[in-house]
């Protein structure tokens, strides 16, 4: 069955342990800088965490040309080769909301690609502001077209 | 080194030199960091006998370990002086996200000496570290500060920062983060402010290594779990964040009202969690890291709007209850005061009753308070906390705390103090453990060193009779000496509702690779403990400063389900002594400081 | 699938996989110079030499550009013949690279290999392109300073002054533009003057100035630099685009026009181009909460 991760900022305290989860998970230190999750937190106790939202014909996996940024046909997960990066940071201008970024010192871009299935900022938000949750078939075709995407998947807040 | 980052920066404010350091790493063992840590480098480099104001005096800025881990609500760091307010050891606790954007740019600890010749701030971007000139933002308010500062550094720094309250050497100014966040006590800020320090600003991007990266994982999933199911933790903090407190303490008899001639309060519902989430409350947040999320983002509204953060139960009680005082918005608003001018919320609000309690004596008129200052005015009470931030008027006079205060005019009884710091929020007469932990305290009048209310009153871990006192001094030792380990870990006090040294312990030894156990984590506590008391004692405090107010030894409470109570300390004290290890003038015998690795203090 | 046996190790593959990969699957390591896994192979650094034995005969091939065809192909990938041709082929580079003897991707294998460095040669080693941690001023990201600070120049992208003379004309530099689809650097020239650079030697017009050349050098030889939000590479001059919320740097003109080519007409980039992806993400937070609908752009 299909998972998305699903965010939901009313629910968000701007902890920050999605960034330092992600980081230990996935760079094995605790370092927001490189987490592929991070918290905005804007004024009043307004928090929203943003990633990767795996778009459908992702403009990032478009532009690369060494094939380290592949699309996965079934899950739609674009997933990074870093070995194959060759670091012109194209897909990092491509992203139309800025969610890859480039590492410098690992020489590669890097981006949420759901931790294989288990997504530690899931796991340790601490109040389901970010979910895995399973896929309705609907959400699921919303969720691919990426202008819409944000409609589709995130609950709506009342400011 | 794991968990810790192993450097320490140290910066001469008065040349405008720094240099970092490799941090002491058996030091680091046995006092694990933040307060534990920094007081041992304080007090190994600093004459306890010390003008706190003066340039000979230092000021640490540490995190622990933990500080920026995955570990459960590990946003804290500590500032350790010599407390102007107090003339003891002040390690003064905050969170937010300061600590951890600390550890990202690659330090545990700032120590600051001297004072630089004109108003400074540092700003640390890493390994870049500049001395820049503040002399632009000298004069101003915390928020407007910050904002500054993080258009001229970056947009994704931290603040650490004081206001005009530190810049005129209030004594009890405090240190703010992140706008909102405090560290509180003693007069921090004053220290701050002396040194011609207006922030420190941190931005990092590195990160902190784990030893065992699958045993941070699980311990951390453990505890997280413990905190989502206890009802303090999981409920009552998240929903009405600690003002839960105001209902229960009352219901409890223990509410102090007017300068704590009463312990109950006839307004307490009108400043109680629900009367304030219905008028203030906006949203809550958490810290670093933090499942709990007690943060409060408010408004208050009527004649004194604003809009901020805060209050806490005890800073509530201080401008509410402890002056009679039952206008939330009002309340509010002198807590959103606070934080925008840096001052210690408790010890202003209490400094004010005693006023007012004088004013009524007659002791002091309108001539010098400069308004009608009888308990329950409002407009006074919220005027006088801007005032004294600038020290204007009779400000000037309350910007020393309730015990001068009251000193100069001959009723030193009247300040609801020990050790010159003031008590907050629970009276002792009701609480006996209260009493014991505000007599015993190593930084004065302070409720969360040993916060036997929970306890006492909310039965975490279980509920134990708050008049008894042959069992106090047993829980006090263990509630202080787990409070000193976790204060130096890096990790956030209220996570104690639900966890205990068995799971904390476990973190601690995943994040930095040593083998601590539940044993050793609470004789760091013991260690850490037993260190600032020598300090005191070498400050030239003694076992007559380990008391409290006449007021609360001897007049019974006069109302409310705890009537007729005084506090019994004179038959805890002596127990709390011989427990501890130490003798009967409660110093700690040689035995107890070879017991601990201090023999180098004898 | 086919059998093969590397250093003794039996393994099955599908044919056409090279050698190279085919050792990576068994954790044998074999050093490669001029060889990155996301560019076409050219195996002209001749390091990752290897002896394959086809039926009687013997012979070297390189791992990285040769693809397994044959079942019962024996691969050695440490004979002492094999050392001996890694070790004279860097015996060459100490002797011709010059300043790229100091890099610590050749030290390591210089030491591997004893090979001494020529002694005017032999100062104390180059930080790598990407420097290590504790010394590391500038952030991991691709975070230009605030510009209305006093902060140093971003050097961190290999900037030295003798950089040219690094060059072990491995040609990844080349590849790399070439794969990006722009290619505008190849060889010129001949023997010791044989050399790696744009059109007539000119800054190239054609090039869009993203640095993977830079990325990919083994041995930092590619100069990027920037400051005061212009970035000099090869020699042309890219004057940055300025992110109109932060004021930060963040790309080039001719980057952006490039990476709006793969958008049609339904989705455009034109909106987000003049936003550097910090802000870009930063305002797409904002808009989920404080409007259902995508927030326009002025």
């Amino acid at each position: 069955m299909e998972k998305v991760l699903l965010i939901s900022p009313d629910r968000c305290i701007g902890c920050g342990s999605c960034e330092v989860a992600c980081s230990l998970a996935q760079e094995g230190e605790c370092r927001p800088s490189l987490a592929r999750i991070k918290v905005f937190r804007f004024e009043l106790g307004i928090h929203v965490p943003m990633t990767c939202l795996q778009c459908e014909n992702a403009p990032c996996a478009s532009v690369c040309k060494t094939g380290a940024l592949e699309q996965d046909q079934e899950t739609g997960i674009i997933n990074i080769h870093s070995e194959k990066c060759i670091g012109c940071r194209m897909c990092v201008v491509a992203c139309p909301f800025g969610n890859i970024s480039y590492n410098r010192e690992g020489k590669s871009a890097f981006k949420c690609t759901q931790c294989d299935g288990d997504p530690q900022c899931a796991l340790f938000c601490p109040t389901e502001a970010l979910q895995y949750v399973p896929a309705e078939k609907d959400n699921l075709e919303k969720k691919r077209a990426y202008a819409a995407k944000f409609a589709a998947i995130v609950e709506e807040v009342e400011a | 080194m794991f968990g810790w980052t192993g450097r320490v920066l140290r910066v001469n404010l008065g040349e405008k030199t720094w240099k970092i350091e490799p941090i002491r790493s058996e030091d680091a063992r046995l006092f694990i960091g933040a307060r534990g840590l920094g007081t041992k480098y304080y007090i190994d480099e600093v004459d306890p006998t010390v003008d706190p104001l003066s340039p000979e005096n230092k000021l640490i800025f540490a995190t622990g370990p933990l500080t920026g881990t995955l570990t459960t609500s590990s946003g804290r760091y500590d500032v350790i002086t010599k407390g102007p307010l107090t003339g003891t050891i002040a390690a003064s606790n905050s969170g937010g996200f300061w600590g951890p954007e600390l550890k990202y740019a690659g330090f545990d600890m700032v120590i600051l000496e001297g004072k630089a010749k004109a108003p400074v701030y540092i700003y640390i971007y890493n390994d870049m570290i500049e001395i820049r000139d503040a002399r632009h933002l000298w004069g101003k308010d915390v928020h407007s500060v910050t904002d500054s500062l993080l258009t001229e550094t970056d947009s994704e720094a931290k603040v650490a920062c004081i206001g005009p309250a530190g810049e005129n050497l209030v004594k009890f100014a405090c240190i703010m983060n992140e706008k909102d966040r405090a560290a509180g006590r003693s007069g921090v800020g004053a220290v701050m402010g002396s040194k011609n320090l207006k922030a420190i600003v941190v931005r990092g991007t590195k990160g902190i290594k784990v030893a065992d990266r699958d045993a941070v994982f699980q311990s951390v999933a453990a505890a997280r779990k413990k905190l989502k199911e206890h009802p303090v933790t999981s409920g009552g903090l998240p929903t009405f964040g600690t003002n839960v407190l105001v209902g229960i303490i009352n219901s409890a008899g223990a509410l102090p009202t007017r300068n704590f001639r009463e312990a109950i309060f006839e307004g307490a519902d009108k400043v109680s969690a629900e009367t304030y989430n219905e008028k203030n409350l906006i949203k809550n947040k958490g810290c670093m890291g933090c499942p709990i999320g007690c943060g409060r983002v408010a408004k208050s509204n009527g004649i004194y709007v604003g809009q901020g953060e805060g209050p806490e139960y005890e800073s509530t009680w201080s401008f509410g209850p402890d002056c009679g005082i039952d206008d939330i918005d009002a309340i509010v608003k002198a807590n959103f005061i606070c934080n925008e001018l840096g001052m210690d919320t408790i010890t202003l609000g209490s400094t004010i009753a005693c006023a007012m309690e004088l004013y009524e004596m007659g002791v002091l008129t309108e001539n010098e308070t400069g308004y009608d200052l009888h308990f329950g005015n409002v407009n006074a009470m919220v005027k006088l906390t801007e005032d004294t931030a600038y020290r204007r008027g009779f400000g000037d006079e309350l910007a020393e705390g309730s015990w001068r205060l009251a000193e100069k005019w001959g009723h030193p009884e009247l300040s609801m103090t020990v050790k010159k710091q003031e008590m907050p929020a629970y009276d002792p007469r009701a609480l006996q453990g209260m009493g014991l932990e505000y007599a015993t305290s190593n930084r004065g009048g302070c409720h969360v060193r040993g916060y036997l209310t929970s306890p006492e009153v909310l039965g975490a871990p279980e509920k134990i009779d708050p008049e008894d006192n042959e069992t106090k001094p047993v829980w006090l030792k263990a509630f202080q000496d787990l409070t000193a380990a976790l204060d130096s870990a890096g990790m956030c006090l209220f996570t104690t509702f639900a966890l205990g040294a068995a799971d904390i312990a476990p973190q601690l030894a995943a994040v930095t690779g040593v083998d601590y156990t539940e044993e050793s984590f609470m004789q760091a506590g013991d260690r850490i403990w037993n260190l600032e008391r020598l300090f005191n004692m070498k400050a030239g405090l003694s076992k007559s400063d380990d008391t409290l107010p006449p007021r609360l030894l001897k007049d019974p409470i006069p109302n409310g389900p705890m009537k007729g109570r005084v506090n019994r300390l004179d038959s805890m004290l002596p127990q709390y002594y011989s427990l501890r290890g130490w003798n009967e003038e409660g110093i700690p015998t040689e035995e107890k400081l070879i017991e601990l690795g201090l023999a180098s203090y004898l | 699938m086919i059998s093969i046996t590397i250093n003794g190790n039996p393994l099955n593959i599908e044919a056409g996989t090279t050698i190279l990969e085919a050792a990576g699957l068994l954790g044998i390591h074999i050093p490669t110079l001029c060889y990155h896994p996301g560019l076409p192979a050219d195996g002209n650094c001749r390091m990752c030499s290897v002896e394959i034995e086809e039926g009687k005969k013997r012979k070297v091939v390189m791992a990285c550009s040769y693809p397994i065809t044959k079942d019962g192909l024996i691969i050695e990938t440490d004979t002492p013949k094999i050392y001996s041709l890694r070790k004279f082929v860097l015996t060459l580079i100490a002797k011709e690279a010059k300043e790229a003897c100091n890099t610590p991707v050749l030290r390591h294998l210089f030491e591997k290999y004893n090979v001494s460095v020529p002694t005017r040669f032999n100062t104390s080693p180059d930080p790598l392109p990407h420097t290590p941690l504790d010394t590391h001023l500038a952030p991991p990201l691709d975070l230009s300073p605030n510009p209305s600070l006093n902060t140093p120049i971003d050097t961190s992208q290999n900037a030295t002054h003798d950089s040219a003379s690094k060059c072990i004309l491995c040609g990844l530099c080349v590849r790399a533009c070439e794969a990006e689809g722009i290619g505008c650097l190849d060889f010129c020239r001949r023997g010791h003057l044989r050399e790696v650079t744009s059109p007539f030697k000119e800054p190239p017009t054609s090039c869009i100035g993203c640095g993977a050349c830079a990325e990919v050098c083994p041995t930092g030889a590619i100069e990027k630099l920037e400051k005061d939000g212009v970035r000099i590479l090869w020699g042309r001059e890219f004057q940055l685009v300025q992110c109109t919320r932060c004021g930060r740097f963040f790309a080039t003109k001719e980057q952006l026009e490039r990476a709006a080519l793969n958008y049609d007409d339904d989705n455009d980039l034109s909106s987000y181009e003049e936003i550097c992806p910090q802000c870009r993400r930063k305002e797409e937070a904002y808009a989920l909460v404080f409007s259902k609908v995508k927030a326009t752009r002025g």
